[in-house]
């Protein structure tokens, strides 16, 4: 008889809830919040009081399956294991180790993270290691290193409480990080002023002071006028700009040129309203501006991103308590991910593969030679595999089946591979394609850390047994590690994986498990056992010395709206469901709130097309075409229609468009061309 | 405001007040057309989630008719009703929502003259309140 | 108080009136109900801040009905448990309380009427508090005004249902906010004013001011103002004091004749 609560980290978003596992003589039976929990404060989200469904789902994988003739079979983790390790060997001697390339994961802990890219890098011996980082954040990445030298939120989550405005654009708050809503719901009581610029009528809508609707893609076109219209009104904070940045003039020339009436032109917002929402911005003292993947997701992702940041700098509002520049992450561990080097180009603590002293470096650390070039990230893997230039990928816990765009270009891709392995909890739309299947522990069946939007690094500990025969992780790539005849893989626990870590990635140097507790653990930069975290970046002086303005001029989509494919099409996540749903939709709570996906449309654009609530409609876009519910409603755009990536029967990613970022590498989920038919009786 | 004909809902119970409305019609008194009945077994099945449905759908009025206390078929089943009607009726008030519009009354498989009177008054009560917006302006908060 | 509260505990044990203590335990830095049996360290045992232990109680006990369970309770949670008696949802019998008396300061963060169970072993009791601002500032409205005003909170709503999962006395299976019949799903805000108005209904005769479900709101919305308003009503008319007495009837299940 023995009941007890484990505090665990929600495994939903980015906002790094603090949950309760609520144990029963070993079997999970609920979720309470952590009352005295920094971020939640003794709330949670629905997905979060739900987190605790999933894992005891009858669908789980509970042991390792190899597909002979088509199908699957149960094998012993020995059987996989050894086929796993003697395939990547021969595919590494065949083909070379860059024929090779690993997703990572950002549901996975950090522990588990850097024993992935430590795989990689030391035992296959290359750099295409990449995880979907790369499809929500990469351009923040690119973008922030560039303007600050630092791609992570600036400010902590609590801070929202004392901005004076806050600037809230391509990111739905509410409905995708509500914890991180709550504490935006908090400030707007206490007086502070909101400006929304988004081109859907998101629930945060209802409590903007002021609300700008924009043609999804004209981001740079609007941010480079709204600063025009500060710098014009003498609102830039001159002291700022002269002590702490480089490359004004340039920048100032650049925005010179946007004048609020091309704004309109572009991007559809009244010069009037963009006006007043400049001067109410340029006249805080305290700005905080607040975006997500309607920044990030364009073929212009870094250029959004540095714009923002131009804004930030040019208002002074960078360094400061309430201020900054405050990319949410969507994953609970997206960030994590991307610190502990899950990313092609740099190793853990985003130290470049590229700088011959972090090479020698890990060389040293690790025991083993590295490659000093930089790997190829998602979507660059898998147009490898059409190239012929990658011939095995070992993906964990991602679905890029329905996560990446152009599904139907990726299916044909991983069915082309000598090897793929898929680790994961669920077999998922991904797995079905896979040689191998591995069946993973699920984030209540193990201990690690997971580093939250606000670079909160938060200790999760292990509530129940794996279910099955599955298995943390870690120990997996760990054990193929070993059977590959690697050394520096001998690990116990993940608490000497986060030593190992900690020793070799300065930003997470004063980390241990005993320090973090599980009492909203510690923000990074924490480079020594002495030191507190950081609730604020670039205090001071900005960690590349002074902020670079970066002059950026708008560039159009990659695909316009034409006769053919006359809508925009743009795509994201609601409130009651997560991704690509291989969690949420097994939530029986969850599912019941929404069953199925449905596609968001005007109604005078509905009224052209003799289209009316509720019917069912054919999507099309240039790469290929779904059935799916429409949904007409006056909260988005005449000529934009909107869809829920989270449905594999109706995936908006059949549709959307792999055009790249040419900085980041991101591709351009948020706009592409479409066009909706009836579908004849 | 004249012109105003309101949409209103009567529950009426099988056994009395139900008989009450068909011996009205049949006795063709003369009673205003807004009201809409629901037949149900008994006043207690109706449960404070239909008065909610309705208002929520933007029906102006409320109203459930079951057999005087003391009458119940299922010699209980309005006490019910009655205790919770009260209680609803005050937290309606307490929300905003004009408690006048719901009313329960009682009328026997006889009484179709009350019936009459009832439907009337009720009906010139929720005229005088105007039309039920309560969804409808949450829609347009929203919007 | 919290050594107070381990010696009490230690009292129950050492005297074998109990198999098990449910409380709270600190647990690097965080604080989460446990139970400790008697072999347990009883150091890390506090008090505060306050959870909805009655729902782990009441879990605990339908899986083990006939363990003797000492639960560390406030003033509210005695009331929970009085109103989960009421329902069959614990079984008092099995159950040995040990009573803390909130602190000024707590009984002030809640408003309570009540910051003290019957027996006290731990703390000084305190008065309750009586007043309400937000209580008398709505009484003031006329219909409209209050309609803004709870459409105002209402529409913060991101139906996360935490209302209803940290309730204590909410105990249905089958939550009927989750019916598309009443409430439209997968609406944002939920569909007003059913959400909220079926919720504070279903409330009338449970709720026992234990705060639980404004503490997890991450909108921040009253809820225990307009739960309270209806909870002076039910007192009022019917003479039921929620959480007093196990053997009086939830006044909505009795018929007129039992009153009085």
């Amino acid at each position: 008889m023995k009941y007890e609560s484990v505090p665990s980290i929600c495994p939903y978003c980015g906002c790094g809830c603090g949950i309760l596992l609520q144990v029963l003589d070993g079997e999970l039976v609920g979720v309470l919040p952590q009352k005295n929990h920094p971020i939640n404060r003794g709330a949670l989200c629905i997905k979060g009081w739900n987190s605790w469904q999933f894992v005891n789902n009858k669908d789980r994988l509970t042991t390792p399956l190899m597909k002979e003739n088509g199908e699957f079979k149960p094998v012993s983790w020995d059987e996989a294991l050894t086929f796993i390790a003697e395939k990547l060997s021969k595919i590494k001697q065949g083909s070379g180790p860059d024929s090779l390339a690993v997703l990572a994961s950002a549901k996975c802990t950090n522990e588990e993270n850097y024993i992935i890219q430590k795989f990689t890098r030391a035992v296959l011996g290359t750099n295409n290691i990449d995880h979907c980082a790369r499809l929500c954040h990469a351009s923040t990445v690119t973008g922030l290193v560039g303007s600050f030298g630092s791609g992570a939120m600036t400010n902590s989550v609590p801070e929202f409480v004392e901005s004076d405005v806050i600037l809230i654009t391509g990111s739905n708050t509410i409905e995708q990080h509500p914890l991180i809503g709550s504490w935006l719901l908090e400030a707007k009581e206490k007086g502070t002023k909101f400006i929304v610029v988004d081109p859907r009528e998101i629930p945060m809508v209802k409590f903007a002071d002021i609300y700008l609707q924009f043609k999804p893609g004209t981001d740079v076109a609007w941010l480079n006028a709204f600063m025009n219209i500060i710098i014009q009104e003498g609102l830039e904070d001159k002291k700022f700009i002269g002590e702490r940045t480089e490359g004004y003039e340039e920048l100032k020339n650049a925005v010179g040129n946007y004048t609020p009436e091309l704004a309109e032109k572009i991007s559809g917002i009244p010069k009037e309203k963009l006006i007043e929402a400049a001067k109410m911005f340029g006249s805080a003292d305290k700005g905080s501006i607040i975006y997500s993947m309607g920044i990030t997701q364009h073929i212009t992702g870094t250029d959004n991103v540095q714009s923002v940041a131009n804004l930030a700098m040019l208002t002074g509002n960078v360094g400061r308590r309430g201020t900054g520049v405050n990319p949410l992450r969507g994953q609970n561990n997206v960030q994590g991910a991307c610190d502990v080097g899950g990313l092609p180009n740099v190793y853990p603590g985003y130290q470049a593969v590229t700088d011959p002293n972090n090479k020698k470096k890990f060389e040293d650390a690790w025991g083993v030679q590295l490659d000093d070039k930089a790997g190829l990230t998602v979507v660059e893997i898998l147009n490898g595999v059409d190239e012929g230039k990658i011939n095995g990928i070992f993906i964990i816990g991602e679905n890029p089946m329905l996560s990446d765009p152009d599904i139907n270009h990726v299916k044909e891709a991983l069915q082309n591979l000598d090897l793929l392995v898929v680790q994961d909890i669920f077999m998922s739309e991904t797995a079905e394609l896979a040689d191998v299947v591995l069946p993973a522990a699920s984030y209540a069946e193990k201990e690690g850390t997971f580093t939250g939007t606000d670079r909160r690094v938060q200790k999760s500990s292990k509530a129940i047994e794996p279910v099955g025969e599955s298995r943390a992780d870690w120990e997996i790539i760990c054990d193929i590690a070993r059977r590959m005849g690697a050394k520096g893989f001998e690990f116990e626990s993940s608490s000497q994986i986060m030593d190992e870590l900690a020793s070799v990635s300065p930003i997470y140097g004063g980390l241990t498990f005993e320090r973090l507790g599980s009492n909203g653990g510690l923000l990074w930069p924490c480079p020594d056992k002495t030191h507190e975290g950081t609730e604020f970046l670039h205090s001071g002086k900005f960690t590349k010395g002074k902020g670079s303005f970066m002059p950026i001029e708008f560039i159009e989509p990659n695909e316009l709206p034409d006769d053919e494919y006359p809508l925009i099409l743009s795509t994201g996540r609601l409130m009651f469901h997560y991704h690509t749903g291989t969690m949420t939709r097994r939530t029986p709570v969850l599912a019941n709130e929404v069953k199925t996906g449905f596609v968001e449309m005007h109604p005078d654009d509905a009224e052209k097309l003799s289209i009316s609530d509720g019917e069912m409609v054919k999507v099309s876009s240039r790469r290929g075409e779904i059935e799916i519910a429409a949904q007409v409603t006056e909260k988005i755009r005449p000529g934009v229609i909107f869809i829920p990536f989270h449905f594999a029967e109706c995936a908006a990613n059949v549709l959307t468009n792999p055009a790249l970022d040419p900085k980041s590498k991101i591709p351009e989920l948020k706009v592409c061309s479409a066009r909706v038919e009836k579908i004849p009786v | 405001m004249t012109d105003f004909e309101p949409n209103i809902l009567a529950f009426c119970c099988n056994w009395c007040s139900y008989a009450a409305a068909d011996l009205a019609g049949i006795g063709r008194m003369k009673q205003p057309t807004n009201v809409k009945i629901v037949r149900v077994m008994c006043s207690g099945r109706v449960k404070p989630e239909f008065v909610i449905k309705a208002l929520a759908d933007g029906v102006d009025g409320v109203l459930i008719l079951g057999c005087h206390i003391g009458d119940c078929h299922y010699v209980s089943g309005n006490h019910r009703t009655k205790k919770r009607f009260e209680i609803f009726s005050k937290l309606l008030g307490h929300m905003g929502i004009d408690p006048r519009r719901i009313r329960l009354d009682w009328a026997s498989a006889a009484e179709a003259i009350e019936f009459a009177k009832i439907i009337t008054d009720f009906t010139e009560t929720i005229k005088e309140l105007g039309p039920n917006n309560y969804a409808g302006k949450h829609e347009r908060a929203t919007a | 108080m919290n050594e107070q509260l381990r010696e009490v505990v230690k009292g129950l044990f050492a005297r074998d009136e109990v198999e098990v203590v449910v409380s709270l335990k600190l647990n690097e830095g965080c604080v989460a109900p446990h139970m400790y049996s008697k072999e347990d360290d009883l150091s890390s045992m506090v008090h505060s801040p306050k959870y909805p232990i009655g729902i782990v109680v009441s879990m605990i006990q339908k899986k083990y009905p006939d363990t003797k369970i000492g639960v560390v309770i406030r003033g509210c949670d005695e009331r929970i448990l009085i109103e989960l008696a009421k329902r069959n949802q614990v079984n008092l019998d099995n159950i040995v309380l040990v009573g803390i008396a909130c602190t000024e300061e707590d009984a002030k963060d809640c408003l309570c009427e009540t910051p003290f169970p019957t027996k006290i072993d731990i703390g000084e009791k305190v008065e309750g508090i009586t007043t309400d601002e937000n209580i008398e500032k709505i009484s003031q409205m006329d219909m409209d005004e209050r309609f803004d005003y709870w459409m105002g909170q209402f529409d913060k709503c991101m139906k996360c249902y935490g209302c209803v999962y940290a309730c204590p006395t909410c105990i249905c299976e089958n939550c009927i906010l989750e019916e598309d019949m009443w409430v439209k799903t997968g609406e944002l805000p939920p569909e007003f004013p059913s959400f909220h108005l079926i919720r504070a209904y279903h409330s009338t005769d449970r709720c026992v001011d234990c705060h639980e479900c404004e503490r997890a709101c991450p909108a921040h919305i009253p809820l225990v103002t307009l739960y309270r308003m209806i909870r002076k009503d039910v007192e009022d008319m019917f003479g039921y004091k929620i959480g007093t007495d196990v053997n009086e009837k939830p006044p909505l299940v009795t018929v007129l004749e039992e009153e009085g």
